[in-house]
Formats: structure tokens, sequence, C-alpha cells
């Protein structure tokens, strides 16, 4: 029983950040109608700018504290982040108003080949380290309960705890303020937006701004955990299905579908996998979103998609 | 002036439908074909075929197929990777387990088994649509990744993981120089275009327009969509599972799972959205673009460094096509949504009015 | 002008009730359609009038009421089954496939009739080919069609690239094309000028004279609406206030306030 405990717990702090990625993908469906294929690769490259950044600077600069270069390392990267939001709704989004869904899933998907390549000539190409101090040993809980106690990860534990800070604050800036307003009437109709007065670009160069900001956050934990190397795009591919299962437009979806994908994944790898020959982590995510697609076409907590005629 | 059609007076339905209907263009086709036959193998050497030509014929077969599913019928799939694996595997199994099994019998089988595949993951596209159903189809793509891995009687038990198929041969003729692999594949590429091109201009292929472009209203006309979505997914799985056989089989020879994966599937997509989605041709022009451009940087990006004095590393190199790769697909979808294909037929417009401007 | 023969009873809508979530968009309908005749439904906007077409179409289950039609009773329609049983109908805001061009738009409406199987279409030559006889032959009756509407300069132009009439033509091509005994329009004349109005309403009445078609018509235009109906059902807010010829509809009180208005 404690094994199963820690496998959830394992889960749960894992799904937690997928939800952060996934985040990033349902501010940006919501507020431009853009499936952010690339979305990993910039946590990738947000992750490469912090780690090289926190090596430069104190060379650069001179001084030793790794506080400092941390801090100052997470500010320009982003910047960084902000600068290829600007370009991003400049140089792509701009000109594909109004085009059509798969459009836009192409062009997120050549700016990922884009920011792959810039990223790794901008910053290279090996591993790199980020270390913000989240502590390496692990703890054990409920030690009286359970022989032993259950093992939990602290390095996750903070990270889960970041992670769903950020969300919160997220849900709330989108529920009530009037730009997460805006955004969300950006998302229904861009054109009836812009006639209404909202500024589109800037809408854009926010959201894909708070997008950065999402990918830089979840680069950084998932970096100092595994350290920065190009798999980290890979994540995204880990985060589809937790966006799909939430449903594209939902914030509470994405935090409730990274739960039950992160615990699943876990579990079914642990108990299923030895049957099934190991390695189920690939597919478990995508199968069970796709039966659950069957059920419910959109997602959890998805809108209902009324064609009118 | 070369291009008009004047004088050209169709006198029956039947002439007005074909494939070719302007004399210029059946003849053109028909340079080609002939070039394509008997002055490529004359004139290109082992690198080209191996390198471009041979890639080439059948990943535009692999988007044709894809093609007649995205682009014609609206079904977005991302698990394209997974159905030409099934083909290649299937194929494959055959060969190995079956003695006496004709090679070009074993890929058309492993088209049927991509084929049944195919139908199987198209079932959600009956309740789920769009990105839904693209993610979902991903599940597919994954499922088979894993498959062929895990599954160790799928890869004959072979202990490294891959596979390898060791003499080609059609009806009994060996396949062995790299020209008669190139005939091979153009044979296949050219029967299926044929076949593909009837089935889209009949009534299926209105079929599947009419699901892509409005299936509410497809479904008040009396179309099912059941049965046209299903059709869509048999035939394109059936022929990108005979292009994956190809592939493995007559291109690579020995073969580990990871030739499918997901940036197979990413690649194929790339094709047919440069290329042009409803467009047979497109899937061609796609396919060539895609095959040609890798190639090309890496011959030119080396010189142009060496003409500005910065020599570039092999790993700069494949930073810098990703970089181009990636803006060459933002740009062709900022300035020509409709692909390869519609720059085409501008072109072909713009012809037949030369040299007047208008 | 002989005088045309109004038949039976041909289908007829009882107590149809259709809510979405709160929004009651009909309630209790009821209303019969005979053959042969051009039955007009008017009403403000949001009045329920395209709810209605789209259940008797099958796009929409109502959640009370039946539908007869032919003397079958049915309590949600089946939109393959709807068209089987001879219901064409043209959209309010064109459902066309933009992506095809206007012969195949229209030959798109002789699917049902189409027999050929997917080997037969796929091997499709000129010299021997059952797929192609049929196209040919499918491709006579849809011809015919194009001569009627008058836009055979356009077939092969993608839909896309019409103006607005004219799409408005092809969809009437289409819903012809069916060969359907019941003919629903779905605000055939709008965003049109007066000359493509009388245009559209001669086709109407064409096609109503020639081929006997039962015409259901939803129209805003009143001139065109007393001109060329025999009954008028009239409905405001989902439920149904008038029912009756033109000149009954037009002295209806309720009708006048709700809809008509009175001139000053």
């Amino acid at each position: 029983m404690g094994f199963f405990l820690e496998t959830v717990i394992g889960g749960l702090m894992a799904g937690m950040l997928y939800s952060l990625i996934a985040l990033g993908f349902v501010l940006i469906f919501k507020a431009s109608g853009v499936f952010n294929f690339a979305q990993g690769a910039m946590v990738l490259f947000a992750a490469l700018a912090m780690a090289r950044f926190s090596e430069w600077f104190p060379a650069l600069m001179g001084f030793d504290s790794k506080v400092l270069a941390n801090v100052l390392a997470f500010a320009a990267a982003m910047v960084l982040m902000v600068i290829t939001a600007w370009l991003i709704e400049r140089l792509v989004l701009s000109k594909l108003v109004n085009q059509e869904g798969i459009t836009l899933l192409m062009a997120t998907l050549g700016i990922t080949y884009f920011l792959d390549g810039f990223g790794q000539t901008l910053f290279g190409s090996e591993i790199y380290k980020i270390d913000i101090g989240l502590p390496k040993d692990p703890m054990f809980l409920l030690e009286s309960t359970f022989q032993g106690g259950v093992l939990v990860s602290k390095e996750d534990l903070y990270a889960a705890a970041i992670a769903a800070a950020l969300v919160i604050a997220l849900s709330i800036f989108f529920q009530y303020t009037s730009t997460g307003r805006a955004l969300r009437a950006v998302a229904d109709d861009h054109q009836a937006a812009q006639s209404i007065g909202i500024p589109l670009n800037r809408i854009w160069v926010i959201v894909w701004s708070v997008a950065g900001f999402v990918a830089l956050v979840a680069g950084m934990i998932w970096g100092s955990k595994l350290g920065v190397q190009f798999s980290l795009s890979l994540v995204a591919l880990k985060a589809l299905p937790v966006v799909i299962l939430g449903g594209l437009t939902s914030v509470p979806g994405a935090i409730i579908g990274g739960l039950i994908i992160g615990v699943g994944e876990k579990v079914s790898e642990v108990y299923l996998g030895p049957v099934l020959g190991g390695g189920i982590e690939i597919w478990f995510g995508y199968v069970l979103v796709l039966f659950v697609l069957l059920v419910r076409p959109q997602g959890l907590f998805g809108e209902k998609i009324i064609d009118r005629v | 002036m070369i291009y008009r059609e004047n004088g050209q007076f169709k006198t029956s339905y039947t002439a007005d439908q074909q494939i070719f209907t302007i004399t210029q263009d059946r003849i053109a086709i028909a340079l080609l074909l002939a070039l394509a036959v008997f002055a490529v193998p004359l004139l290109a050497d082992e690198y080209i075929f191996r390198a471009i030509l041979i890639p080439f014929l059948i990943l535009a077969l692999a988007a044709l197929g894809l093609n007649i599913l995205v682009g014609y019928c609206g079904q977005v799939s991302l698990g394209t990777g997974a159905f030409m694996a099934v083909g290649a595997y299937a194929a494959y199994n055959l060969m190995v387990r079956i003695d006496g099994m004709p090679m070009v019998f074993a890929i058309l089988l492993g088209g049927f088994f991509s084929m049944a595949v195919g139908v199987l993951f198209g079932i959600p596209s009956l309740r789920i649509k769009g990105l839904y159903l693209a993610v979902a189809t991903l599940a597919a793509q994954f499922f088979v990744d894993w498959a062929f891995l895990r599954i160790s009687w799928f890869t004959n038990n072979s202990s490294s993981g891959s596979v390898s198929v060791q003499s080609l041969d059609f009806l009994g003729l060996a396949i062995k120089t790299p020209e008669q692999k190139y005939l091979l594949c153009l044979g296949f590429l050219v029967v299926f275009g044929v076949l593909a091109k009837n089935l889209v201009r009949s009534h299926i292929g209105r079929e599947w327009m009419a699901i892509r472009d409005m299936d509410v209203a497809a479904g008040v006309i009396g179309i099912r969509p059941v049965y046209a979505k299903l059709t869509a997914f048999a035939v394109s799985s059936f022929i990108v599972g005979v292009a994956g056989a190809l592939w493995a089989f007559v291109h690579l020879g020995s073969w580990e799972p990871a030739a499918f994966n997901i940036d197979r599937s990413f690649q194929l997509l790339f094709m047919i959205i440069i290329g042009g989605l409803g467009s047979i041709m497109g899937s061609f022009f796609g396919a060539a673009f895609i095959v040609v451009l890798p190639i090309a940087l890496n011959q030119f990006l080396p010189a142009l460094g060496g003409l500005v004095g910065v020599t570039i590393t092999t790993a700069a190199v494949a930073h810098s096509e990703l970089m181009i790769f990636g803006a060459l697909i933002v740009f062709f979808l900022i300035v020509e949504p409709h692909g390869l294909a519609r720059l085409w037929s501008i072109g072909k417009e713009k012809l037949r009015l030369w040299p007047f401007p208008h | 002008m002989a005088q045309k023969k109004i038949g039976d009873v041909i289908l007829e809508v009882k107590d149809i009730s259709l809510a979405f979530g709160g929004v009651k968009a009909l309630t209790d309908i009821s209303f019969n359609v005979r053959e042969h005749e051009v039955r007009a439904i008017i009403g403000p906007n949001g009045a329920g009038k395209s709810s209605m077409l789209n259940c008797i179409n099958g796009v929409y289950t109502p959640q009370k009421g039946s539908i007869t039609f032919r003397g079958k009773t049915f309590s949600h329609m089946n939109s393959r089954q709807v068209a089987e049983m001879g219901v064409a109908r043209t959209f309010q805001n064109l459902a066309l496939f933009k992506g095809m061009s206007v012969l195949d738009n229209i030959m798109s409406g002789r699917n049902l009739r189409m027999k050929t199987n997917v080997f037969q279409q796929m091997f499709r030559n000129p010299w021997f080919s059952a797929a192609e006889k049929e196209e040919v032959e499918h491709r006579e009756f849809v011809e015919k069609i194009i001569d009627f509407l008058e836009i055979q300069a356009y077939r092969k132009t993608p839909v896309g690239r019409l103006p607005y009439g004219l799409q408005k033509r092809v969809d009437l091509g289409r819903a012809l094309a069916m060969e359907p005994t019941v003919l629903l329009l779905d605000e055939p004349m709008a965003g049109m000028n007066v000359e493509e109005k009388q245009d559209m309403s001669r086709f109407v009445l064409d096609v109503n004279d020639e081929f006997g078609t039962t015409i259901v018509l939803i129209e805003h235009d009143m001139g065109v609406v007393m001109d060329i109906s025999d009954r008028v059902v009239v409905l405001d807010y989902g439920k149904k206030i008038g029912d009756g010829t033109p000149e009954e509809v037009r002295a209806n009180p309720d009708v006048i306030s709700a809809y008509l208005g009175t001139s000053h």
C-alpha cells in the first residue's frame, strides 16, 4: 500500500508539471485560437537561455553569487522570451490572421523547427545545468503508518508547488481581469474582436509572452531535474494528451487533465508495464485520451462544438 | 501562345472529364513519362538514385496516400508513420514466414494490413474532429512505435531490434541495381497515381470533399459520413502501407521502428501542406521539395560559408537546416497556403495568356 | 394559366418542441403541407423558422413531437433517410462545398443515385468502364439543371469565387439534382436585388410548375410571399401565430402586430 501511495504521489507531482506545460498550450489557444506546437521548443529555448545566461553572467560580470546569477539569468531569459513572442507575432501570426486551423498548426511546427535550430546555434547543443537550489534528497512521510515511510522526492514537491502557484495565478488572471476577458474575446473570433477595438497584435504579444513565461518556469523546473538538453523539446508531446483530455479551452481542465495523466502513467507503468513488456508510458496518455474522446469528443471540460447550418 | 486551348472542343462528356483534357498537357505528361522511364536510368548515377530519386518516388506515394485523407477528406492524421510501419512489418513477416512469397504480393498484402489498422484508428473520426482527432491519431503513432519495439514476434525475435530484407524481386525478376529499384518504385507510383486520380474525380471523391468542406450539408444530401470517412482512411492507409513496405524493402534494406516515428509523420504532413492539400500533383511537388531541400542545403551551405570565409561545422549545418526548414515552412504558409500546386496552376494560367499580360 | 392541382397532405409536423439548453427555439408547432403547393413560413428573425426546417431535415432532433411524411411517422429524422425519401433543401447561409467547382457541387446532389463501388471507380477509363458510364449519365442530368439555372459559363469555377447571387443558384441546383418531391428553401432570396429576386422567383415557380415539386419556403420579402405562395405559416418566438392563405394571414391581427406592422 505504501508503494502504491508513493506511485500515486509521484504521479501527481509529475502531473503538475505536465499541467504547467499544458497551460501554455491552453493560454495560447484560448487567446489566439492557435494550437501552439512550438510550446515544447519554447520550453527548451527558454531553459537553454537561462542555463547559459547563468553561466555567462558571472563570468562576464565577475561575481560569485549563484542566487544573483540565477535571478539575472531568469530575467534575461524572460526578456528573450518576450522578444521571441513579439517576433512571432510580427513575422508569423499577423500574416496568418484568419487562416484555417491546420495552417496555423503547421506554422507553429515551422516555428518549432526554427527555434530548435536557433536555440542550439545561439546556446550550443550539449547538456547544460540549471541549479536553482532545489533539494535533491528524498524525504520519508508517514513513517508511523507505513513501514519505512512513503518516499517523496523533495525536488518534485517544490516543483509541484511552484507549478501549482503559477497555475492558480494564471487562472485568476484569465477569469477576473479585463485583459483576460479581452483574450477570451480574441480566441472566439479574431475579426469580431478587432472590430470592437481590441488591439489584436498587442494581445497576441501579451499572450505569447505569458506562454513564454510559463515555458521558462517549466523549462527551469524540468531543466533542474533532468538537465537542459534537446529531449526537453519533446516534453511538449507528453503534455498534448493533457491539453486534449482537459479540453483545449479549459484552464481547470489542463490542471485536472495533468493530474490524471500523471498518475495514470505512473500507476500503469508500475502495475501494467511488466505485463505488457514495459515502456508503455509513451502511449498510455494518448490511448487514455483516445478513449475519453470517444465518449466526450470535446474533452472533459472543453466547449461543445455546435455546427450551425 | 503554345498553351492555348483554342480549337480543342470536346464533343462528349467523357472527353471533357478526362484526367488531362488539354492536348498540350497530354503531350507533356507523355514526354515526362518517357524521360522518366528511358532517359533517367541512362543519365543518373547511383548517388542520385539512392539519395534523391528513390526516396522521392516512395515518399511521393506516401504523401499521395496522406493527401487523400487530409487534403481531400479533411481528416487530420498525425500518425502516418505508424501506418507505414504496419505496411513494412507486415510485408516483412509475410516474406520471412511464408516460403516462396513473391515480394510484390507481400508488399500489397502489407498494404492490406495497414488498411485494416487504418480503418480501426479511423473509427474515432466518426465522433472526434479537428485538433482533437489529430491528437487521437498520435495514439496510433506511439502505440505502433511501442508495439514494433517491444513485441518481438513482429521482428521475428531479432536480438538487435532491427530487421532486414535480403533480396528483392519483381515477379521472378531480381531487383538489384539502382535502375531496377528506381523503375519498380516509379511503376508503383504511376499505377497508384492513376488509381487515386480516378477515385478523387469520381463520386467517392466528391463525397470526401463534401465531408471536408461541410459535413452537415453532406449529410443533408444523403452522404453517409461513416462510409466516406472510413473509405478515406482505408484507401489512404493502404497506399501509405505500400509506401512503407517499399521504403523498408527498397530504400532502407534494413530498418528499425524508429524509421517510422513521429518525425516521419511530420515530414509527410509538411510535404502535402507545402505541395498543396487536395491535389495529386501537389503531393509530388511537396515530396520533391522536402527530399531535395536537405541535400541542397548540405551542399550549398558549406560552399556559401567558404565564400564568406566562415567554416561551417556539420553540427552548424544541421542546425541551420532546422532553422531554414522551419522558416521556409512559415514563409510558404504565409505566401501561398495552398501550396506549390496552386503556384503551379497560377503559372499555367499565366502561360495560357502568354505573351499577353492578361 | 391552368389551375394548379394541389394534392393531399404530404408532410405534417405535430407539436414539435425544440430547445437548446434554456433557449426554447420551437414550442408545440403543428402545421401541414399539401402536395404540389407552395407553403411559406414567415416570421421575425429568431422565430425558429430555420430550426423548423432543420428538424424536418434531421439536422436537429426535437425534444417533443412527431413528423409524418407520406403516412410514415417519425419522432426524429435521420438526414440520410430524409434525403432518400425525396426531401432536399437549400440553406440560409449557403452550405456549398467551397473547395469544389459548380459542376461538382451540383453533381454531389446526385450522390444517392450513384451506385458504382470504389473498385469500379478506381479503374475508370474512357473505353470500358461502368463508372464512366454512370458519371456521364448523371452529368447529362446535371447539365439540364445548369441550363435551367442559366449558369453554364461557371460550371468549372470554384464556387468560392462566385458572387453571392450565383452561389445561391448553385445551392438551389444541388437541391434540384436530388430530384426531390419536397423542396425546403431557406431564405432563397436573401441578399438579392430586385432583378435577382425576380429570377429566383421564376426558378422556384418553374420547378413547382414543371416538376410538381412541393415547396416549403422561408422568406422575408412579403411581396414574394404573397405573390407565389398558396398557404402561409407564421411563427413568432417559436410559436405559431398564423396559418392560412396569404390573404387570411395578412389580415390576422396577431401577425400584423408581431411582424407585418400597419401602414401609417
